[in-house]
């Protein structure tokens, strides 16, 4: 890098040829082979795909953060026409030592903040504890642009201002602000020194579907109003479009796919359009998501041909010949690495064969899950000022909720973080004693103090985790973790129905052949095989409830689909009743037949999958609906700006949701809004849900439905 | 049944894909020279008494405190006993009681910190409030206490041992079981119906066993400076039986008069044992603890 050779000048950032190794453990990964692409002046562009395809590797790479083990192997990286990235400066830390690199980090100096900022992945945590939020965003022009504290202070009030945040928060640290709120100053801090670049590393991940949109939006008129480039990344492609003007899909460290973000709907790559098509979506008719099979290939050796090929439906003998992964364009800014181009329409036709239906549950039982009045409240850590305060302070996870289900029906919980959704789940999964209310499983009346009872019924309920890494001993292999239900409960007979047992539920689980996953630990498997493994224990039982605790949310996206559409197997053919919790109203719609919204500990709504997402009753709901359909217009416009304002609250008005309801009234404060039967089964908690189901009813959501006509319509 | 137990000793060791405890182990120099020291002092220990080229507790009035020769390699005391003949014997005495010491502490502490842990509420503060109460006392005054109590000899200072060990490994059993209890497979195995007996010894037990295996060897070392520390103060095994903190104090009063390898090679053995321990005992941890290895 003697000097700077200028190329690519009309580019923000330019891309070239990258490739980037690393070495583990002796072995090389190819980590990005020949990743191309430029960024023009106030562009956005979203880089999609699931973990492990680069798509992280390459924003350390632009920022020139790689770990030390890894190596720019060939290409260059352009920041306005100047080299700042190639094989020489290594695009790591490596190199510091002497003084070439030394050169290198005085121009990295002038590129970092000024010219090339980054939101990392779980950005939530990347603000200091301790110091006010004034403080932090100061330290970056009194250290990078050497202002006085005063000029700091002045710009660090506009600069929130600008992303819309009141100016207490000046002075609040960062546990006082909600996550949204937090993604808020991290974007103002990315944007502080003006950078002609900002890399946002899965910006939205860690928050609620709300909030999600707002952040969108937020980084959506920041840029335009500071003629931005932005490089987003994510592994959710419908929100990456909404903020990107073009899409780049990445799979096995290269680009497969380039194209403009308005035509994600006909993707080329057989990779892209299943991706899309692993997804549940709201704001179409439900039809069969399907999983990609297999896993990505394994990056320690050089791929020639389509890194896709072993898990492409339409793969034929040319894919692997050498060249059949460069990108060739088939249309105005839509580049597509693959020969074959398959007509994939006939994927979109199956209609919903995984449609949840329900059950014929041939017993006298009306009620497999009956929870009334039910209520958890947990004390807060007592310490010094909890005693000397004149009330001790609790949290209200769930306040007075009652619910009935059916045998054989298949149920959804949606809330968001801190709804109370998983309290509920683990009553129901008869681990946590409620504090009031009761529940019956089975017809039985729970005494949460009768051992011989709980054990009884815990054959009848079983739990699926969220967390299929911690949810089987690191020590147990997958014989031994499935065999324990078995071995607790004595339910076989002897060594051969034991050891048949173990090996047909590993079959139903799709884990084939059974003697290759047998002695296998969890270390050993992915997390959709580990999440199987612990479906499967939970089925050896035989139960004849399934509570299902975000079992997806923790999985790659491709894996996803394989996990519901096995849950929605199961379910059916067993006649198992489901109950499955979620954040995701999408998934939820997917897999059960009815919907209960909870908001703070508190059912707000409830009915019939299809009649309460096309016509919601409860501005809450609408808003989830409207956020995971992926609003057309404004976040802001369309739902409101208090809705945004989630903060975590001592005590809740008597409509818990009044604070950011944009319908809310006084009379939403002082009373307790009734549960309002709507017909069909569909009841919701609000003192306008009448008004609102009406008018629903008339438009339907999703068609351009927004809260200021629905104010209006209400008559407010 | 070798690859068995091998196996078992990786799974016991390390429970994730980067670590294989026994490769790590035989890369580490650090654990190498500790078990190298350890399997001599092992081998002294067992064969000692054939080593010894003479009885460590006849005496020799006409040859006391001969300095180092080819008769006597670390010379004499002022007994005219040979030192190197002592050495052996008391290396053997002194295993042997931070051996059962140390054990006899790793299966009260163990089942105590577990019970704590599991079991919580009162029993966790009775059995947590009289660790405290024994952490509380310096080992070494707390050992005089016994073996005020009782009188000098060996079972004062196995005893000695036992009491003043017991509260670390019942700390660390407790906190690993702290972590566990929460940990989401024993949720799963309770959702199962599976009962606290269950989940203590399928679930719990495996788990605490090797951070207090680390603990089991740093004990060792402790264990055998707290027998030579009572025996120095004359509060542990009585004369004349070779006793290495013993030994010490008897050639005290002769390093000023220039006698110095009456002291100084019970010293050297005690120094290198207990680094041995230690360095094994860091080695495991390392080995266990994935966060530590670079």
């Amino acid at each position: 890098m003697e000097e700077f050779e200028e190329k690519y000048s009309d580019y923000v950032l330019y891309v070239e040829n990258l490739s980037v190794v690393y070495t583990l453990k002796g072995r090389t990964v190819y980590a990005l082979t020949d990743v191309s692409f430029g960024i023009r002046e106030s562009e956005a562009i979203g880089i999609v795909g699931e973990s492990g395809c680069g798509k992280s590797t390459l924003a350390m790479a632009i920022s020139h953060i790689l770990s030390q083990n890894s190596r720019v192997t060939s290409g260059k990286i352009y920041y306005r026409g100047k080299v700042i990235v190639d094989q020489e400066s290594g695009a790591s830390f490596t190199l510091r030592e002497n003084s070439k690199s030394r050169k290198i980090e005085q121009k990295l100096k002038v590129i970092r903040w000024n010219g090339i900022s980054i939101i990392f992945q779980g950005a939530l945590d990347s603000l200091n504890p301790l110091l006010r939020i004034g403080e932090q965003i100061s330290d970056i022009f009194v250290y990078k642009a050497g202002m006085t504290r005063e000029q700091a202070r002045e710009r660090s009030r506009e600069l929130l201002s600008g992303v819309g945040l009141d100016l207490w928060v000046m002075d609040a640290f960062p546990h006082q602000l909600s996550g949204g709120m937090k993604q808020r100053v991290i974007i103002a801090m990315a944007i502080a020194l003006r950078p002609g670049l900002i890399i946002a590393d899965e910006p939205t991940t860690s928050l609620d579907v709300i909030t999600q949109y707002r952040i969108v939006e937020e980084i959506n008129r920041l840029r335009s109003a500071f003629k931005l480039s932005i490089i987003n990344i994510s592994h959710d492609i419908s929100l990456v479009s909404h903020i990107s003007d073009r899409i780049m899909v990445m799979y096995a460290g290269r680009v497969i796919e380039k194209l403009p973000s308005n035509h994600f709907e006909r993707a080329s790559h057989p990779y892209t359009h299943m991706l899309v098509q692993s997804l549940p979506r709201l704001d179409k008719e439900v039809s069969v998501i399907s999983p990609i099979r297999g896993a990505p290939p394994s990056l320690t050796r050089v791929i020639t041909g389509c890194p896709f090929y072993e898990r492409c439906d339409f793969h034929q003998d040319r894919c692997t010949a050498e060249g059949a992964s460069d990108l060739r364009v088939i249309g105005s800014g839509h580049e597509v690495a693959c020969v074959i181009l398959p007509v994939m329409e006939k994927m979109e036709k199956g209609t919903r064969a995984a449609a949840p239906m329900d059950n014929d549950f041939s017993s006298s039982l009306t009620e497999v899950i009956s929870i009334d009045h039910v209520s958890k409240i947990f004390a807060k850590k007592t310490g010094i000022r909890e005693i000397t305060a004149s009330k001790r302070s609790e949290i209200v996870a769930l306040d007075d909720v009652s619910l009935v289900v059916s045998p054989g029906e298949t149920v959804a919980l949606v809330g968001e973080t801190g709804s109370g959704k998983t309290t509920l789940s683990r009553i129901i999964g008869l681990l946590e004693v409620p504090s009031s209310g009761t529940v019956r499983i089975m017809g039985d009346a729970v005494d949460f103090q009768n051992g011989k009872q709980l054990k009884k019924l815990r054959t009848a309920v079983q739990t699926i985790f969220q967390d299929p890494f911690q949810s089987i001993n690191p020590r147990f292999s997958v014989r031994k973790a499935i065999s324990e239900p078995l071995i607790i409960n004595k339910l076989y007979r002897d060594q051969n129905e034991f050891m048949e047992t173990i090996k047909s539920a590993l079959t139903d689980a799709e884990l084939t052949p059974v003697e290759d996953y047998l002695e296998k630990y969890p270390h050993e498997l992915s997390g959709g095989q580990r999440q199987r493994v612990s479906i499967a224990r939970a089925m050896v039982m035989k139960p004849k409830i399934l509570v299902a605790d975000e079992p997806i949310s923790m999985l790659d996206v491709s894996l996803r689909a394989g996990i519901l559409n096995f849950m929605n197997k199961i379910v059916r053919t067993l006649g198992l009743t489901l109950f499955y919790i979620t954040h995701d109203i999408a998934s939820a719609r997917y897999v059960s037949k009815k919907i209960y919204v909870l908001y703070r500990g508190t059912i707000v709504e409830s009915g019939s999958t299809e009649d309460l997402i096309k016509y919601s009753a409860h501005p809450y709901t609408i808003a989830l609906v409207l956020s995971s359909i992926g609003l057309s217009g404004l976040a802001s416009e369309t739902l409101g700006e208090k809705i945004f304002e989630a903060t975590e609250q001592d005590h809740y008005p008597k409509c818990k949701f009044a604070p950011r309801c944009p319908l809310a009234v006084d009379r939403c404060f002082t009373e307790e809004p009734e549960k309002l039967d709507l017909g069909a089964g569909h009841y919701a908690k609000c003192h306008f849900a009448g008004d609102i189901y009406n008018y629903t009813r008339k438009i339907g959501i999703g068609n351009g439905l927004n809260m200021a006509d629905l104010k209006i319509k209400v008559g407010r | 049944m070798y690859s068995q137990t091998i196996n078992r000793v990786r799974r016991t060791f390390g429970a994730g894909k980067y670590r294989d405890p026994i490769n790590y182990f035989l890369r580490s120099p650090t654990g190498l020279v500790g078990l190298g020291i350890l399997l001599v002092y092992a081998f002294l220990a067992i064969f000692g008494p054939d080593l010894a080229p003479y009885n460590p507790l006849t005496l020799h009035l006409n040859q006391e405190l001969l300095p180092p020769s080819a008769a006597h390699i670390m010379g004499t005391d002022e007994y005219g006993r040979d030192i190197w003949s002592r050495i052996l014997y008391a290396i053997r005495l002194d295993m042997f009681i931070a051996f059962a010491a140390v054990s006899a502490s790793y299966l009260i502490g163990v089942s105590l910190g577990i019970l704590s842990g599991y079991l919580g509420r009162i029993t966790d503060n009775v059995i947590m409030r009289i660790m405290d109460i024994l952490l509380s006392f310096p080992s070494i005054l707390f050992a005089i206490a016994i073996a005020i109590a009782i009188g000098p000899g060996f079972v004062t200072i196995i005893i000695a041992v036992i009491v003043v060990s017991i509260p670390g490994f019942a700390r660390i059993a407790r906190s690993t079981v702290l972590s566990t209890k929460n940990d989401l497979y024993v949720t799963a195995s309770i959702s199962q119906g599976g009962s606290k007996l269950h989940i203590m010894f399928q679930h719990i037990l495996p788990s605490s066993i090797s951070p207090t295996i680390v603990l089991y060897a740093l004990s060792l070392g402790n264990a055998i400076i707290v027998a030579a520390g009572l025996s120095f103060l004359g509060v542990g095994i009585p004369p004349p039986t070779p006793e290495l903190g013993a030994m010490i104090t008897e050639g005290l009063q002769f390093v000023v008069s220039g006698q110095w390898w009456v002291s100084i090679f019970p010293g050297i053995f005690i120094v290198l044992i207990v680094i041995a321990f230690n360095m094994l005992g860091d080695t495991i941890r390392e080995v266990t603890d994935v966060t530590m290895r670079r």
